[in-house]
C-alpha cells in the first residue's frame, strides 16, 4: 500500500536506445539537445514513444566521428540545462550552475557554481556510431545533488 | 424563540460553552495587536471551505489534474473566484504565520509557562508551509511541476532514507500520477487533518494560559466580547477583503506540465524564494546542496524551536527577538537578490514570456474551433481531448512548430522574412581555439591575418518563409535569385575583438545557391529561360528606351515608330532597325512575363495555401493557363505535373507544397518523386514506412513543422479557422506521398532478368521524351513523346530515317524538339531531297559508314560486307565532300568540336559519353534541347544513373547479349 513504490519491480536501464544518426550532429563541435523516447509508463497508463528525458550530444575529437552524450538535467537540483549558443556554454535556469562544451564545471563571472559535479555523461555505443553512423546511448537519470554519480533505479 | 433556546441548551450547554469562549478576561482590554492568532484561523478556515469545494472540481491524475483546474479558472462559473481566494489566502497564511511569529516572539508570549504551545506553533507553522508546497504541485502547470520537482529532489538528500522518502511522495521513481494522488491526499487529508488536531491543541493551551496581555496601567480589563470579537471580525474582513483584491486579478494557471519540455522559468512560491537563493550560494566546497537544502534551514529552525529554552537565560529574549528579526530581515533579503537576479537575468525574462504566452496559447487552443466548408459553421469548441491538454499543445503547430524547426531544419534551412516573428537565419561561427594556459577554457576567434578564419562554408538550402506561396515561387523563377547566396557578418566585431560571437555570420541563400542545384538543370533552364534578354531596350509606358533614348513610342500592342530625333537618315534607319528588333523583344518579353506569372500562380495554388485560397479563386483563369503552361513547358522532359510528364528526372510539381507533397519531401527527399539520386544532402527523416524506429522524426513531429509553415493551425481570429492535421492524417499523408507497392509475405526476392532491368531503366528514365516502337509499333512508347525513337539506334534503318527529308521533321526524330527548327533538319531538307542516283549511291554509302562505327551487333555481317565493297572508305569521302553546296563535315566532325563529335558514333562509348552529359561541348553543347545529363557529377552517388545502370541501358539499346 503506502509502500508500494519501494517494492516495486525496478527497470532495467542497461539497454542501448537509439536517439540520433551521426549526421543530425554539428561537425564543428556544438552540442544538440535531442529527446530520448520510450514507452512511458504512470502507474496504470502506457503511453508508446514518450519523450522521457533530453540529452545533450556532441562531436568529439579529430574526425569528429567519436559523440559524447550528456543528459541534460542538472546535477544539481535537476532542472533541465540549456545550451548557450552565444556563450558556447551549458547553463542551468534554476540555480546558475554553468558547464563547459566538455561538461566540466565552470564559473560565471560573480557568481559561484553551485553544482556538485560535472553534467553526467551517458555511455555511447561507440561501434554503432562508427559502423552505423547512429548514435545509441545507455539512458540513466543521476540522483542530483550528490559529489558522485548514483543512477536513480 | 427563547423557548427553543432553552430547549437546546438543556441538552447541549451551548450557553455556557458559548460564555466560556466569550467571557474570556483579556487584562488592560481588547488591543488591534491580539488579531493575528484569529486571523490565522480564519484564515485556515477560508481554506477549508474553498479548499472542500475545488476538491468537488478536482481530479487528481495526470491527465485530468490541469484539465479540472483549467475548467475550474475559466469555465466554472465563480470558479476564478474560489481558487483565486484559495490562493491567495494561501499566501496571507505566510504572511500573518510570519506576523503572529514575530508578535509571539516579541511580546515574549513563547516563554514559561508557554512553552509547549509556542513548539505547538511551530509544529503548525510546519504544517502550513507542507500546505503551502504541496498544494503549488496539484495544477500540475510548468511552474508548478518543475518547482516541485526541485524541492522533492532535495528530499533525497536527506541521510539514509531520503532516496525511499522521496519516492514514497512521488508514488515511484518518476512524477505521475501517483505523485498527484499522493500530494492531494496530503494536501487536502493528511496535512489539514493534522492542521486541525495541533489547532485545537494550540487553541485549548492558550484557553489555559490566558492570553499574555501587555498591561497598560489605568486601562481596564475586558471580556473577549464584545470589543475583541469586533476587532478581529473587522481584522478578518480586511483580510479577506485584500485577498478579495488579488483574486480579483485570478490566480496563475500555466501552460500544463511536460516533463519533456524544458522549463526555465522555474521558481517556487515566493515564501520559498529565499531557500532557493540559498541554494545558489552552497556550493561544493562549503557543504554543496546538502549544507543548503538540509543542514542550514535545519540549524536555523532548531534554534528556532529553542527560543524558550534560551529564554532561560539571561538575555536570551533579548537574543531570540534579534534572530527572528535577523531571520525574517534576511530571508526578506534574500528574496529580493533572487527577485533582483532574475530581473537582470535576459534569459529568465524571455523564459518568464515565453511561458505566458504559451499558457494563452493553451487558453486559445482548448477553445479551437473549426470551420466547416459545407455547412459555413464553426465547429463546437473542440477543449481538451482524452489525453489531456498537454496533448493539444504539444501538437499545437504554432508552438512546436517552430521550435522542431529549430532542431531539424535550422541547420541548413533558414527562416527568415520581414514582419515574421520568428527569425531563424543560418549562421556560422568562426574557426574557435581555446587558450589552454592561464585563462583555461576562454575561447577565441582564429584570426588569420586580422581576420576570422571559417571553416568551408556550410551548406545553405532555401529559405523557407513563406514556401510555396506566389513571392516564394517567384524568386524560385527569378535567375537573380534562385542561385543566389551571399555571405553577412552578423556584428561589426569590436577592435581586437576575440570574442567568436563578434565574428559569426550569416549565409544567406534564398533558393539553391549555397547547394549542389545551383548548377543543375533547374538553375541552367531559369537562367536561360527567364533571364533577361536584352540589356539595351526598356519598356516603359508604350515608350521603347534605346541606349536610353526614347526611340518610338507604342500605340496599344501595335508599335508606332516615331522618332524623337532627326538625325541623319543612316542613323535613324538603323535606329529604326534596332527599335523594331527592340520592340518585338520587349513585347515577346513581356508575354514571357506574363506566362511565368501564370506558372507561378498556377504552381502555387497547388499548395492550397489557406492565406491564399481567396486569390486562388479570383485569378482561376490566369492559374488554368499556368497549368497548361506547366504541362507545356515544365513537363516536358523534367518534372511530372499531373498525368504529364514522368517521375524520376525531378520533383514531381502534382500538388506542389500541399500538406502531402511537403510531408512525403521532407520523409525522404531522395525518393523517386521528389530529388531521387540528384538529392543534395537533405536527410530523409521518415523514410522508413515499415520499421518506425529507424526515422529521425515521427510522422505527427513533420505534420508539426508543415503545418506550420503553410500556416494551418488554429487562430482565435481566423473567420474560417482550422484545426492542424492529427497523427493519423500525417502517417497517411507520409504512405501516399511516399506508396510503396504492397508486399507479399514469403515471396523470394524478385530476380528481373537484365532485358527487363532494362527496359525499365528506359521506360523510367527515356521514356519520358522517347519511344523505342519497332516499324510494328511494339515496344516501349512515351505517354508524350518528345524526342526521336530510339528503336534500332545506329542502325542503318534508323540513320536513313534520320537522313529523309520527309521523316526527320516528324516527331519519329526531332519533329517534337527545338532541333526541327535547326541545321540539321534544314541541310536534310535542302540536300537530300529529289537525289539523283549517284547521290543516292553517296548517301547510301554515308549511312553504311556511320553505321559501321556503331559497330552494332546485328550489323556485323551487313558492316563487313559494306567494308568489302569498299562502301565504307567512300562514305567517308562523301562525309567530307558529298552534296552540292554544303557536306556533313561542315559541322560534324571526328575530332571532338563538331556538334555533335561523330567519332565513334552509336558505339557503346560514344553512347555513354552522350548520355552521361549531353550538353558537353563535343555533343550537343549549349543548343542541347531539355536532354538531361544523367551522369555528370563528381560525387557519383548522386547522378541520375549508376555506371552499371547506364552500361546495361547502353548495351540493350544496341541489341548487345545481356
Amino acid at each position: 500500500m503506502f509502500f508500494d513504490p519501494l517494492f516495486r519491480k525496478k527497470k532495467d536501464a542497461s539497454e542501448f536506445k537509439r536517439v540520433a544518426t551521426l549526421e543530425q550532429i554539428p561537425k564543428d563541435g556544438t552540442p544538440v539537445n535531442v529527446p530520448v523516447l520510450a514507452d512511458k509508463v504512470d502507474a496504470w497508463t502506457v503511453e508508446v514513444g514518450q519523450p522521457i528525458g533530453a540529452v545533450y550530444l556532441r562531436r568529439e575529437g579529430e574526425d569528429g566521428e567519436t559523440v559524447v552524450c550528456y543528459n541534460a538535467v542538472c546535477p544539481h537540483a535537476g532542472c533541465m540545462v540549456a545550451y548557450s549558443g552565444d556563450q558556447s556554454k551549458f547553463l542551468c535556469p534554476c540555480h546558475n550552475s554553468a558547464f563547459g562544451l566538455d561538461g566540466e564545471k565552470i564559473d560565471l563571472p560573480g557568481k559561484s557554481n553551485p553544482s556538485p559535479r560535472p553534467m553526467d555523461t551517458l555511455e555511447v555505443d561507440e561501434e554503432k556510431v562508427k559502423k552505423d553512423g547512429e548514435v545509441w546511448i545507455k539512458f540513466e537519470n543521476f540522483y542530483p545533488g550528490k559529489h558522485d554519480k548514483v543512477a536513480k533505479t | 424563540m427563547k423557548k427553543l433556546i432553552a430547549w437546546v441548551d438543556d441538552r447541549t450547554g451551548i450557553k455556557e460553552s458559548l460564555n466560556e469562549a466569550l467571557y474570556e478576561n483579556i487584562p488592560s482590554g481588547a488591543r488591534w495587536r491580539y488579531v493575528s492568532g484569529s486571523m490565522l484561523v480564519f484564515a485556515f478556515v477560508t481554506q477549508v471551505i474553498t479548499g472542500l469545494f475545488l476538491w468537488m472540481a478536482y481530479s487528481a491524475s495526470s491527465q485530468t489534474a490541469y484539465e479540472s483546474v483549467y475548467f475550474i479558472q475559466y469555465e466554472m462559473t465563480g470558479g476564478w473566484l474560489l481558487r483565486g481566494v484559495h490562493h491567495f489566502m494561501a499566501q496571507a497564511m505566510v504572511v500573518l504565520l510570519g506576523v503572529h511569529l514575530l508578535q509571539v516572539i516579541v511580546d515574549g508570549a513563547y516563554k514559561s509557562p508557554r512553552e509547549f504551545n509556542y513548539w505547538l506553533g511551530i509544529i503548525l507553522m510546519q504544517l502550513v508551509l507542507g500546505l503551502g508546497l504541496t498544494g503549488y504541485l496539484l495544477p500540475w502547470d510548468q511552474k508548478g511541476f518543475w518547482a516541485t520537482n526541485v524541492a522533492t529532489n532535495l528530499m533525497t538528500l536527506v541521510p539514509f532514507v531520503g532516496k525511499e522518502v522521496q519516492q514514497l511522495a512521488l508514488g515511484g521513481g518518476e512524477y505521475g500520477h501517483h505523485t498527484l494522488t499522493r500530494f492531494f491526499a496530503m494536501h487536502a487529508g493528511v496535512l489539514p487533518a493534522m492542521l486541525v488536531g495541533f489547532l485545537g491543541l494550540h487553541l485549548a493551551l492558550f484557553r489555559r494560559h490566558g492570553i499574555k496581555a501587555k498591561i497598560t496601567s489605568g486601562r481596564a480589563d475586558s471580556y473577549f466580547f464584545p470589543n475583541q470579537v469586533l476587532y478581529d471580525g473587522l481584522a478578518c474582513m480586511a483580510l479577506l477583503i485584500v485577498v478579495l483584491m488579488f483574486a480579483w486579478r485570478g490566480a496563475e494557471l500555466g501552460a500544463p506540465a511536460d516533463p519533456s519540455e524544458q522549463y526555465a522559468a522555474a521558481r517556487p512560491e515566493w515564501y520559498f524564494l529565499f531557500l532557493f537563493q540559498l541554494l545558489k550560494y552552497f556550493t561544493e566546497d562549503m557543504g554543496g546542496e546538502f549544507m543548503g537544502a538540509i543542514v542550514v534551514p535545519g540549524i536555523l529552525m532548531t534554534i528556532l524551536a529553542a527560543a524558550p529554552v534560551i529564554a532561560w537565560f539571561r538575555g536570551g529574549h533579548i537574543f531570540n527577538v534579534a534572530y527572528v528579526l535577523v531571520l525574517l530581515v534576511g530571508a526578506g533579503a534574500l528574496t529580493g537578490v533572487a527577485m533582483y537576479e532574475d530581473s537582470q537575468n535576459a534569459d529568465f525574462i524571455a523564459a518568464k514570456e515565453q511561458a505566458e504566452h504559451d499558457a494563452h496559447r493553451v487558453r486559445e487552443l482548448f477553445d479551437r474551433r473549426s470551420y466547416d466548408e459545407k455547412t459555413g459553421e464553426l465547429s463546437e469548441r473542440q477543449m481538451a481531448d482524452a489525453r489531456g491538454l498537454v496533448h493539444v499543445f504539444r501538437n499545437d503547430p504554432l508552438t512546436q512548430g517552430p521550435r522542431l524547426f529549430q532542431r531539424h531544419c535550422n541547420s541548413c534551412h533558414a527562416y527568415t522574412g520581414e514582419g515574421s516573428q520568428w527569425q531563424f537565419p543560418v549562421l556560422q561561427d568562426p574557426v574557435k581555439k581555446t587558450i589552454a594556459e592561464g585563462k583555461e577554457g576562454i575561447e577565441v576567434v582564429d584570426l588569420k591575418n586580422g581576420k576570422a578564419a571559417y571553416d568551408e562554408t556550410p551548406l545553405t538550402a532555401p529559405n523557407l518563409y513563406g514556401f510555396a506561396t506566389r513571392e516564394w515561387i517567384a524568386g524560385m523563377l527569378n535567375p537573380e535569385e534562385i542561385a543566389a547566396t551571399s555571405v553577412r557578418a552578423e556584428n561589426k566585431p569590436k577592435k581586437d575583438s576575440q570574442d567568436p560571437r563578434d565574428f559569426r555570420r550569416v549565409i544567406e541563400s534564398p533558393y539553391f545557391g549555397n547547394t549542389a542545384h545551383k548548377d543543375g538543370r533547374m538553375v541552367t533552364w531559369v537562367k536561360k529561360h527567364l533571364g533577361s534578354k536584352s540589356q539595351s531596350w526598356t519598356l516603359a509606358d508604350g515608350e521603347t528606351k534605346f541606349d536610353g533614348q526614347i526611340v518610338a513610342v507604342a500605340d496599344g500592342d501595335d508599335p508606332v515608330l516615331t522618332f524623337k530625333t532627326e538625325d541623319d537618315k543612316e542613323k535613324q534607319l538603323k535606329i529604326s532597325a534596332l527599335a523594331e528588333t527592340s520592340q518585338k523583344k520587349a513585347k515577346k518579353d513581356a508575354q514571357q512575363q506574363k506566362d511565368t506569372g501564370a506558372i507561378v500562380k498556377a504552381l502555387s495554388a497547388q499548395a492550397r495555401l489557406r492565406n491564399q485560397a481567396e486569390s486562388d479563386i479570383a485569378d482561376q483563369a490566369e492559374i488554368a493557363r499556368g497549368v497548361q503552361l506547366i504541362q507545356s513547358t515544365c513537363a516536358q522532359g523534367c518534372h511530372k505535373f499531373g498525368d504529364v510528364g514522368q517521375i524520376g528526372l525531378a520533383p514531381d510539381l502534382t500538388g506542389y507544397g500541399s500538406f502531402e507533397w511537403t510531408m512525403g519531401m521532407i520523409a525522404n527527399p531522395a525518393h523517386e518523386r521528389y530529388y531521387g539520386n540528384e538529392n543534395d544532402r537533405m536527410p530523409a527523416f521518415a523514410a522508413h514506412l515499415q520499421d518506425l524506429t529507424q526515422n529521425k522524426a515521427t510522422a505527427q513531429e513533420l505534420a508539426l513543422i508543415v503545418d506550420w509553415l503553410r500556416g494551418d493551425y488554429y487562430l482565435k481570429d481566423d473567420e474560417k479557422p482550422v484545426l492542424p492535421h492529427v497523427k493519423e492524417e500525417a502517417v497517411l499523408a507520409v504512405n501516399s506521398a511516399l506508396a510503396e507497392p504492397a508486399n507479399i509475405v514469403g515471396l523470394a526476392p524478385s530476380k528481373l532478368t537484365p532485358e527487363l532491368q532494362a527496359e525499365q531503366l528506359f521506360a523510367e528514365n527515356c521514356a519520358a521524351c522517347h519511344n523505342h516502337l519497332n516499324e510494328k509499333g511494339q515496344g516501349i512508347a512515351s505517354a508524350n513523346p518528345s524526342a526521336p525513337n530510339l528503336y534500332g539506334f545506329g542502325s542503318k534503318e534508323w540513320l536513313r530515317g534520320l537522313l529523309d527529308p520527309e521523316r526527320i521533321g516528324t516527331a519519329e526524330y526531332f519533329g517534337n524538339t527545338a532541333h526541327k527548327d535547326g541545321e540539321m533538319v534544314r541541310f536534310v531538307s535542302e540536300n537530300l531531297s529529289d537525289l539523283t542516283e549517284e547521290q543516292q549511291t553517296q548517301l547510301d554509302n554515308i549511312i553504311a559508314m556511320l553505321s559501321s562505327r556503331a559497330g552494332l551487333p546485328s550489323q556485323t555481317d551487313s558492316d563487313k560486307q559494306a567494308g568489302a565493297d569498299g562502301m565504307i572508305e567512300k562514305g567517308k569521302e562523301g562525309f567530307e565532300t558529298a552534296f552540292e553546296f554544303e557536306s556533313c563535315a561542315d559541322c560534324h566532325s571526328y575530332a571532338g568540336d563538331g556538334v555533335p563529335d561523330l567519332a565513334g558514333w552509336g558505339s557503346k562509348d560514344w553512347l555513354k559519353e552522350f548520355i552521361a552529359n549531353p550538353a558537353e561541348d563535343k555533343f550537343y553543347g549549349e543548343s542541347n534541347d531539355r536532354m538531361p545529363a544523367f551522369r555528370n557529377k563528381a560525387e557519383a552517388h548522386r547522378n541520375l544513373l549508376s555506371d552499371e545502370e547506364l552500361d546495361l541501358v547502353v548495351r540493350w539499346l544496341r541489341g548487345e547479349e545481356l
